[in-house]
C-alpha cells in the first residue's frame, strides 16, 4: 500500500543535488553547444560526419560504457584526474564536479543537435545582408542567429535540463553515492528500492515524474515546434 | 569610377569578368539567365570569400592579391533577389539594424525623405511576414540605403514582382537616382529596366564582361548584342506635360533644329505622371511604324521626323533599323517585306509613328 508521507530529508537533498546538476549542465551545456553547434550547421569540412557521430554517442551508448571510461579517467592517478587536481586543488574522483562532467557528455547530443537544426534552418541571405549593412560575425551571431534560433535554444536547454535529471547509469558508476553531494534523486530511488521501501519509492517516482512532465509541458505549450527540433518564425504582435 | 577583376571557378562554371563602370548613376549588368550575374555581384559585395580578385572604388583599393575587405567594411549595400528581411525585427528595427552599423555620411538623403520616397510611412511597425513582395522588396533596398553605400549593389530587385509593383519599385529607383553621391550595379535580364534606369550596361556572357559603355551608344548601336533581341527597345527623354480630358498624358520632346528650338509633343494613356518630371520614354521597336509621308490620317497619335542611319541583315523577315531623331536615335523592328516595298535605304527620311499605349512599361 501506497503511505503518503513527507518526504525525507535525505530525499530532499538528493533532490536539490539533482536540481543543481541539471541547471549547472545545461548552462554550461549551452555555452560550449552555441559554438559547437554553429560550426557543425556552417561548415563545409569533410571531417563533419564525424564530429556529429561522436557528438551522438552519448545517445546510443549504455550509460555505464560511458560511465566505465570516466571512471577511468578521473581516477587519481589517471592524466585527467591528475590534471583536475594540479588545476583546482581536489580530487576529481567521487565528486560533484566529476558529474557536471560526466552529464555534460552523457547529454551533449540533446543540446548540440536540436541548436544544430535551428541554425541550420536559419536562411544564408540574412546572415549576407547583415554583413554588408556592417555586421561582423559575432555581432550577425547575437543580433541575427540567436533571436531566429530562439525556439531551438529553449528546446535545447530543457532537453539538457531534463535528460539530466533522469540521468542514472553514468552517475552510478562515477558518482561514489554520497548523500549531499553525490547522490542524485534516481540513485536514492534505487536504494529505495533495493532496502524495499516502497512507500519512499513510489514518493520519489513522482515527484521526478511531475517535474519531467511539466518541464516538457511548458517547453511544449511555450513552442509548438519542439518536435521538430526546428527553427520557427518567432510569433508577431499584430 | 569603380573597376573590378574577378576570375571564379564555380563547379563546371567559370567567371572571368573585369570592367569598371562610373561612380554615379545607374549601371545595369546585363545578360541572359545563367551568365553568372548574380555570382559576380556576390564577388563585388565581398559575399564569396574563397576567391579573392581586384575591387577598386573611387581610388580605394578594397581587394587585391594581398588584400581583402571583409563584406562589412565595404561600405556596399547589397539588395538579393528574394527578401532578407529579419524577420524577428519591425521595419522599423530593420532599417535602425543599418543605421547603427553605417560607417559613412555621404548621403544628400534624410531617413525621413528615403521612407517617404519608398512608401514605408504606414509600415514602419509592421514585421516582414506582414508585407507584400513589393513591399518587401522597398523596405530591402531602403534598409541598403539607410547604411549610407558608396554603391548600391541590386540583384533583379523586381524580378519576383508582380507588373504594379514592378512599375512603381523602378519609378522609386528613379527617383533615387538623383542622389550624385550614389552609384547604383543593377542586375538584370530584362531590356525594359535597363532601358529605363541605366546610365551606364555591361554586357555579360558565359562567365564575361563582353561590352561596356553608356547607355545611349550602347543601346542603339546594332552591332551591340544591347540592341539585337526579340525585346529591342530604345527611348527619348521627354518633360511631363498636362493632362488631357480624355485621359492622356502629355510628353513634351524639345530638341534644336538649326537655330530654333522645337516641341514635339506626344500623348500616353497614363495619369500618374507626376508633371514637369523629365523621364524616359520606352519604345519597344516593334511597336514603331515608319511611313514615308506624315500621315495623320491613322489611329496612331504620335510621329516623328527621322532618318534610316543603320540596318540590320534580314532574320526570319525582320530587320531592325537604326533611326537618327534631330538628336537621339531609335530602334524600330519592322518587316523585310515592308523593308523592300517601301525601298528602305540607309539616308531614306521617313516618319516613325507609335501608338500611346505602347510607350508606357
Amino acid at each position: 500500500m501506497l503511505e503518503i508521507k513527507i518526504i525525507s530529508s535525505n530525499d530532499l537533498i538528493a533532490l536539490v543535488v539533482t536540481l543543481k546538476l541539471a541547471a549547472i549542465t545545461a548552462l554550461l551545456l549551452l555555452l560550449i553547444s552555441l559554438p559547437l553547434a554553429w560550426y557543425l550547421s556552417r561548415t563545409k569540412n569533410r571531417f563533419r560526419p564525424v564530429f556529429e557521430a561522436l557528438i551522438a554517442l552519448p545517445l546510443v551508448l549504455p550509460p555505464t560504457v560511458l560511465g566505465f571510461y570516466l571512471l577511468i579517467g578521473f581516477a587519481p592517478d589517471a592524466p585527467f584526474g591528475q590534471f583536475w587536481q594540479l588545476i583546482t586543488g581536489e580530487r576529481l574522483a567521487f565528486s560533484f564536479n566529476a558529474l557536471v562532467i560526466g552529464s555534460m557528455i552523457y547529454s551533449l547530443p540533446f543540446v548540440v543537435q536540436p541548436l544544430q537544426v535551428a541554425f541550420s534552418s536559419i536562411p544564408s541571405n540574412y546572415l549576407d545582408s547583415a554583413a554588408t549593412l556592417g555586421a561582423k560575425p559575432l555581432d550577425q551571431f547575437i543580433s541575427i542567429v540567436l533571436p531566429l534560433a530562439r525556439p531551438g535554444i529553449i528546446t535545447a536547454i530543457t532537453l539538457g535540463f531534463a535528460h539530466t535529471m533522469g540521468e542514472f547509469g553514468v552517475v552510478l558508476m562515477i558518482g561514489g553515492n554520497i548523500p549531499g553531494e553525490t547522490q542524485v534523486i534516481s540513485i536514492a530511488l534505487y536504494d529505495h528500492v533495493e532496502s524495499l521501501a516502497y512507500g519512499e519509492a513510489h514518493f520519489v517516482s513522482m515527484i521526478l515524474m511531475c517535474i519531467s512532465f511539466f518541464i516538457l509541458l511548458f517547453t511544449y505549450s511555450r513552442n509548438r515546434n519542439v518536435l521538430r527540433f526546428g527553427f520557427s518564425q518567432p510569433r508577431h504582435q499584430t | 569610377m569603380i573597376q573590378f577583376k574577378y576570375r571564379y571557378q564555380l563547379n563546371e562554371f567559370l567567371i572571368d569578368a573585369k570592367a569598371s563602370f562610373p561612380s554615379t548613376g545607374v549601371t545595369a549588368l546585363f545578360g541572359k539567365s545563367g551568365c553568372g550575374k548574380s555570382t559576380l555581384l556576390r564577388l563585388i559585395a565581398g559575399l564569396e570569400p574563397e576567391c579573392s580578385g581586384e575591387l577598386i572604388v573611387d581610388g580605394k583599393v578594397l581587394e587585391d592579391e594581398h588584400h581583402q575587405t571583409p563584406p562589412w567594411q565595404r561600405n556596399l549595400g547589397y539588395v538579393s533577389q528574394e527578401s532578407s528581411l529579419f524577420p524577428h525585427l519591425t521595419v522599423l528595427s530593420n532599417l535602425e539594424y543599418a543605421t547603427k552599423r553605417k560607417q559613412n555620411n555621404g548621403h544628400d538623403w534624410s531617413a525621413e525623405q528615403l521612407i517617404e520616397l519608398f512608401g514605408l510611412t504606414d509600415l514602419l511597425h509592421k514585421y516582414p511576414s506582414q508585407l507584400s513582395g513589393g513591399q518587401k522588396q522597398r523596405v530591402s533596398i531602403t534598409r541598403a540605403l539607410f547604411s549610407e553605400p558608396s554603391c548600391l549593389l541590386l540583384d533583379e530587385p523586381v524580378s519576383a514582382l508582380d507588373e504594379e509593383s514592378r512599375f512603381d519599385l523602378l519609378a522609386r529607383l528613379q527617383g533615387l537616382t538623383l542622389d550624385k553621391n550614389l552609384a547604383i550595379l543593377y542586375v538584370s535580364h530584362d531590356r525594359r529596366e535597363v532601358a529605363q534606369l541605366a546610365d551606364y550596361i555591361l554586357m555579360m556572357d558565359s562567365g564575361e564582361i563582353k561590352e561596356q559603355g553608356d547607355y545611349h551608344s550602347m543601346a542603339t548601336d546594332l552591332k551591340m548584342p544591347f540592341a539585337q533581341g526579340r525585346d529591342s527597345i530604345s527611348t527619348l527623354t521627354v518633360r511631363v506635360g498636362e493632362q488631357t480630358d480624355d485621359h492622356l498624358t502629355e510628353l513634351h520632346y524639345g530638341y534644336k533644329k538649326g537655330n530654333k528650338n522645337v516641341d514635339e509633343v506626344f500623348w500616353v494613356r497614363s495619369t500618374d505622371l507626376v508633371k514637369n518630371t523629365e523621364m524616359r520614354l520606352l519604345i519597344p521597336a516593334n511597336e514603331i511604324s515608319l511611313s514615308l509621308e506624315r500621315n495623320e490620317k491613322t489611329s496612331v497619335l504620335n510621329h516623328l521626323e527621322v532618318i534610316i542611319v543603320d540596318m540590320s541583315e534580314d532574320n526570319n523577315g525582320q530587320r531592325l533599323l537604326s533611326v537618327q531623331t534631330e538628336q537621339d536615335k531609335l530602334l524600330v523592328k519592322i518587316t523585310s517585306r515592308s523593308v523592300n516595298r517601301l525601298a528602305l535605304k540607309i539616308g531614306t527620311k521617313c516618319y516613325a509613328s507609335f501608338k500611346a499605349v505602347a510607350v508606357t512599361l
